[in-house]
């Protein structure tokens, strides 16, 4: 007899696994062929055309390994295969070369925490460094720091003969604060890919010979070293000298050598009797020259005695300080100091240590030009010559983005290099017609400018305590800047700008202990939002709180644009509630110091936008001259019989491709705001404003590349401006009770109704004749 | 199949059960997303200000674990209870066709379920331009998830006529269907110490919970019981009795950490869900969760079919 039970229940079991096999194999093959659609706005989990045309192109592969901690904090649990999945998105779209060999490989290396501290030394030369992460708990407002861990989580790009580089602190989206952390997952493509074109770029370093045979200017090298040394080097001395002399006969006249020897135990004290800028190295030292020979014993040894021995030599054990330092300079404006020579024992090695530095100093490098105005120049209150307010500035360019600065004075007719990655100009609204027509070529020519406009101004100087007003002074506009800007269908809002939650600057109040600081209530700064710039854009990366003083709207005319042919693409354009500061008589024009944002007197002078205006926005093409058909003006003040060019008719140019970058705003990091300022305080200030400048120089200097690649992005939407108190509570109560109050009021009308169906039903059936079927 | 589907719409909105569930998702979803933040650290919507709907998703998956199987607990329990069953067995269509018709019911369901959160949509256009992906990408992940969940409920509906019985084992199931990709961590850490222990928990641990299920709904009730003690002795003998030789266990860990964070990783709902919750539609992830839906529903009718033979 056939027992159908047990027959289906094996039918069930086969069925049961051959449905789950085939179900493995279908997501199997699902996992080896993906299809894929980003519904994103900025598909931002998709990989750029820019980058997929890099991969293209590569001839040498790329090779990346993630250092990361083997234990990670549990909030970052997922870190590792976040990181992972971005690599082996980028490894499936950079596909094979000819010969089969992926062009995109990655390796990751997890360091377990016995290891971290031998790691740590070990990959410093790499430059790679641990990342600390801060945990955190509760609200934003009564967030309390739990815990703090330190850990790797960096990448390694090779490629080709290139220097690796290293990207550190790379984080997943989390908490709220990882938004702002530089680089992360969402952004480990365009890093990636930016450092695999700084490899690309990368200048190879030629040899000591070729790099001294390429001087323009002599080669000025003073060296100075002490007469003591380091008991554990004690030949350094020597050794630098030689090598100085071998660098002296390589340089063939382009060198000159010039040596001190600073005598046993002497600091080198400057005129007021103060340690000098040359600062000694700390170690204990010993006489480097050989020892006299010790006095041989005073008597022979009698007759039977063993053979006497002379006493050992024993060297002179000097201070706790040694001089081994040499100076380069080129010219009077780059110098580099070389004071660690503590691990170079010959004159060989001495001599590799002062190629590689030299060669940072001689290599080729990014200069910006800048152009300041004539009347910002101020005399420097510890004696130094006078300086522009945006001084500053190009130093923390220099220092920190490691480019080259050069301010152009065009007063002083000096053309404007042609090598310049960006020509910045700020006020150019005080530019005279000669100078706007050298700028005007410049651009005409295929040159970069950034126009930084600056309509207002005020003096932050030591106040009285009863003086409440900060006098503000209009920028004037010359008249060949206007028609000039007007060609390129320029112009500029007449008032500035302010935000109720803008940056508020600091005064100072003269008080019995000195100069104190007195904030500002008016925030006379704009802010730029993380919704006021293109997130995807290499343009607006780290722009996000970017305070902008005194700024004015920058207005396009788009007929005019278009006319010229030329390409717009805006960089800042401020979203949410903006406000014009209109100063009531522009003859006292002033911001109260005492008076907030919603004072009466300071109502009066704001009035609240319709629009949201542009700060700032590129146009790129082929710039017409201005002065095609007209005269070249000449320099003011400039006498009739000048040989200078003036007068004639403007010779005709080849126009090249230009780009021009116009902006709002000049005084970002404008010295007159921040006197007397500690580093630390303008230090918060300082990354988003040289950012701006980085942005620009970068994406002129890598072209298409890099603006075709997709920029810091990942951050999401957030509300813009402050939400009341009454909405809050609104909305709450609409999303949790409105919904289920609809709800049953839906189901209780529809209970209603079922029971009056019902009812009629019921009445139906207990109608005589009433057919029930 | 029709009438069936319409049958057991009907049963769903015909009372106020139906509603009442929907309501009491609605205000829990909305306190946890809009002011517990439970996954983010706390903090209202507001204040976090991000025009998203990032949290709603992250919170989804655990609330849908308790409240979908209570929708589904009722698919085939109610009808035994009601007696009703047997009725639907003898109809002249197949069983399959009936299985879809309550499946069909139960997703228009769900779907009924999601769009009474639209408030929450409607919020971010008010306050901003948010990025409509992720949120159209979060309501299909939404959908996809609470399908197989269903799926899941209606396979173990059919296995009892104890509507609280088969809730409370497809809580379970579900469940662990989400936190599976949560024991990569765990069975990670163990993969370094005792690499030949967490490569056994990969394999016995749904071992045992196939007992347990066999055990609470099956028809040899002991044969699962036997099944799940016999999968904790492995799993604890092997834990205990493993001694891993210490120069071989840095690259034995290697091996063995890998395969299993490799393997949850594949089988995690929370990956795929994720995966698709940020915007991104992806095949796998899509057949991966269509996967479960044809796994269970497959199950279920079979595991009907086999009643018309004992």
């Amino acid at each position: 007899m056939v027992n159908r039970s047990r027959n289906y229940t094996l039918f069930f079991y086969l069925c049961a696994a051959l449905v789950t096999c085939t179900l493995v194999l279908v997501n199997y093959l699902a996992m080896e062929y993906r299809a894929r659609v980003d519904l994103t706005a900025d598909h931002r989990y998709t990989l750029s055309e820019g980058t997929r045309k890099i991969f293209d192109k590569l001839l040498d592969p790329i090779q990346v390994t993630y250092y990361v901690n083997a234990e990670l904090p549990p909030a970052r649990v997922n870190l590792e295969r976040d990181v992972v999945d971005k690599l082996s998105e980028l490894a499936g779209a950079a596909g094979r070369d000819a010969a089969g060999n992926p062009k995109f490989s990655y390796t990751v290396e997890r360091i377990e925490r016995a290891q971290f501290a031998s790691k740590l030394e070990e990959l410093k030369k790499y430059d790679i460094t641990p990342t600390t992460d801060v945990q955190s708990s509760g609200g934003d407002d009564s967030s309390v720091a739990t815990d703090a861990s330190q850990f790797f989580s960096s990448v390694l790009v090779r490629h080709g003969t290139g220097k690796e580089v290293a990207i550190n602190g790379i984080m997943n989206l989390v908490a709220k604060e990882d938004d702002a952390r530089p680089n992360r997952v969402d952004t480990l493509e365009f890093d990636i890919m930016f450092a695999l074109m700084r490899m690309r770029s990368q200048v190879q370093k030629s040899g000591l010979k070729q790099m001294l045979k390429s001087l323009t200017q002599p080669l000025l090298v003073a060296g100075l070293v002490s007469e003591q040394m380091p008991r554990a080097n004690p030949k350094l001395g020597k050794a630098l000298f030689d090598a100085l002399d071998q660098l002296e006969a390589m340089g063939i006249g382009n060198v000159k050598v010039g040596k001190q020897k600073i005598e046993w135990g002497k600091k080198i004290v400057n005129e007021f009797g103060m340690p000098s800028y040359f600062t000694p190295t700390t170690e204990p030292t010993v006489d480097p020259n050989e020892p006299p020979d010790p006095k041989p014993p005073s008597e022979p040894p009698k007759p039977g005695e063993p053979p006497r021995t002379p006493p050992p030599k024993v060297k002179r054990e000097g201070p706790n300080f040694y001089y081994a330092y040499v100076r380069f300079m080129l010219g009077e404006e780059r110098w580099i100091d070389i004071q660690d020579f503590s691990g170079e024992t010959t004159a060989e090695a001495c001599l590799k240590k002062i190629e590689d530095r030299l060669w940072d100093m001689l290599k080729p490098n990014t200069t910006l030009g800048l152009i300041t105005p004539a009347n910002s120049m101020d005399f420097d209150p510890r004696g130094g010559p006078p300086q522009s307010s945006y001084a500053p500035l190009a130093n923390h360019i220099r220092v920190n983005l490691g480019y080259d600065t050069r301010v152009i004075d065009l007063r002083a007719r000096e053309k404007i290099p042609a090598d310049l990655a960006l020509l910045i100009v700020f006020e150019p609204q005080s530019l005279s017609e000669r100078e706007l027509y050298e700028v005007d070529r410049y651009l005409n020519q295929g040159g970069n400018v950034a126009l930084l406009y600056q309509g207002w101004s005020a003096r932050f100087q030591v106040m009285r305590a009863d003086v409440q007003d900060i006098p503000l002074q209009r920028n004037a506009s010359s008249d060949a800047f206007t028609k000039w800007a007007e060609h390129m269908g320029l112009s500029f809002g007449e008032n500035f700008l302010v935000h109720r939650s803008g940056y508020r600057l600091n005064t100072f109040q003269n008080s019995r202990r000195g100069a104190v600081q007195q904030p500002v209530e008016m925030p006379v700064a704009v802010n730029v939002g993380a919704d006021d710039v293109d997130r995807t854009s290499v343009f607006s990366r780290g722009l996000s709180g970017w305070p902008l003083p005194f700024a004015s709207e920058v207005k396009i005319d788009d007929k005019r644009v278009e006319a010229l042919k030329l390409q717009r693409q805006d960089i800042i354009r401020l979203s949410g509630e903006v406000y014009n500061y209109a100063p009531e008589a522009e003859r006292f024009a002033s911001i109260y110091r005492g008076l907030g944002f919603d004072s009466p007197e300071v109502a009066k002078r704001i009035n609240k936008l319709d629009h949201a205006p542009l700060m700032a926005s590129l146009l790129t093409g082929l710039f017409p001259s201005y002065w095609e058909g007209k005269t070249i003006p000449k320099f003011e003040g400039a006498p009739d019989n000048d040989s200078d060019v003036g007068g004639q008719p403007a010779p005709a140019v080849k126009t090249r491709p230009g780009k021009l970058v116009v902006c709002g705003c000049a005084a970002s990091l404008n010295s007159d705001y921040f006197p007397t300022w500690r580093e630390k305080d303008i230090q918060p200030l300082l990354n988003t404003s040289v950012s701006f400048y980085r942005n620009l120089a970068e994406a002129f200097i890598y072209g298409d590349e890099l603006v075709s690649l997709r920029a810091k992005t990942g951050a999401p939407p957030r509300i813009a401006g402050g939400v009341k108190s009454s909405d809050k509570v609104t909305w709450f109560l609409l999303c949790i009770g409105g919904v289920p109050l609809a709800l049953a009021a839906v189901g209780f009308l529809r209970g209603i109704y079922r029971n009056k169906a019902r009812e009629e039903y019921l009445m139906s059936l207990k109608e005589p004749g009433a057919s029930h079927e | 199949m029709l009438a069936i589907y319409r049958r057991e719409l009907q049963a769903f909105f015909g009372t106020l059960v139906g509603f009442g569930i929907t309501g009491a998702f609605v205000v829990v979803m909305m306190l946890l997303s809009l002011m517990l933040d439970p996954l983010g650290g706390g903090g209202d919507w507001f204040k976090r200000g991000e025009l998203s709907m990032r949290t709603f998703f992250g919170v989804f998956p655990w609330v849908a674990a308790v409240v979908l199987p209570a929708v589904a607990m009722r698919l085939w329990a109610e009808d035994r209870r009601q007696a009703t069953f047997e009725m639907l067995m003898t109809l002249p269509i197949p069983t399959w066709k009936v299985a879809l018709g309550k499946y069909g019911a139960a997703l228009t369901f769900l779907l009924f379920m999601l769009a009474a959160t639209c408030v929450y949509p409607i919020m971010l256009a008010q306050w901003g331009k948010p990025d409509w992906g992720p949120v159209v990408g979060g309501y299909v992940a939404c959908f996809v998830l609470g399908a197989g969940f269903i799926a899941v409920g209606m396979f173990v509906s059919g296995l009892t006529d104890n509507q609280a019985l088969a809730f409370f084992v497809a809580l379970l199931m579900c469940l662990g269907i989400v936190g599976v990709g949560e024991l990569r961590g765990l069975l990670g850490d163990l993969a370094r110490t005792n690499p030949d222990a967490a490569l056994t928990h990969l394999v016995t641990i749904p071992v045992f919970m196939l007992g347990l299920l066999a055990a609470a709904v099956g028809r040899d009730r002991i044969l699962g019981a036997a099944v799940s003690v016999l999968a904790v002795v492995v799993n604890g003998g092997v834990y205990l009795m493993a001694q891993p030789d210490p120069k071989q266990l840095a690259e034995k860990a290697k091996v063995s950490g890998e395969t299993v964070i490799a393997a949850l990783g594949q089988i995690s709902v929370l990956e795929h869900f994720k995966e698709i919750g940020r915007g991104v539609l992806t095949t796998n992830s899509l057949i991966f969760f269509a996967s479960y839906v044809v796994l269970f529903v497959t199950l279920n009718v079979m595991s009907l079919e086999s009643r018309r033979y004992s």
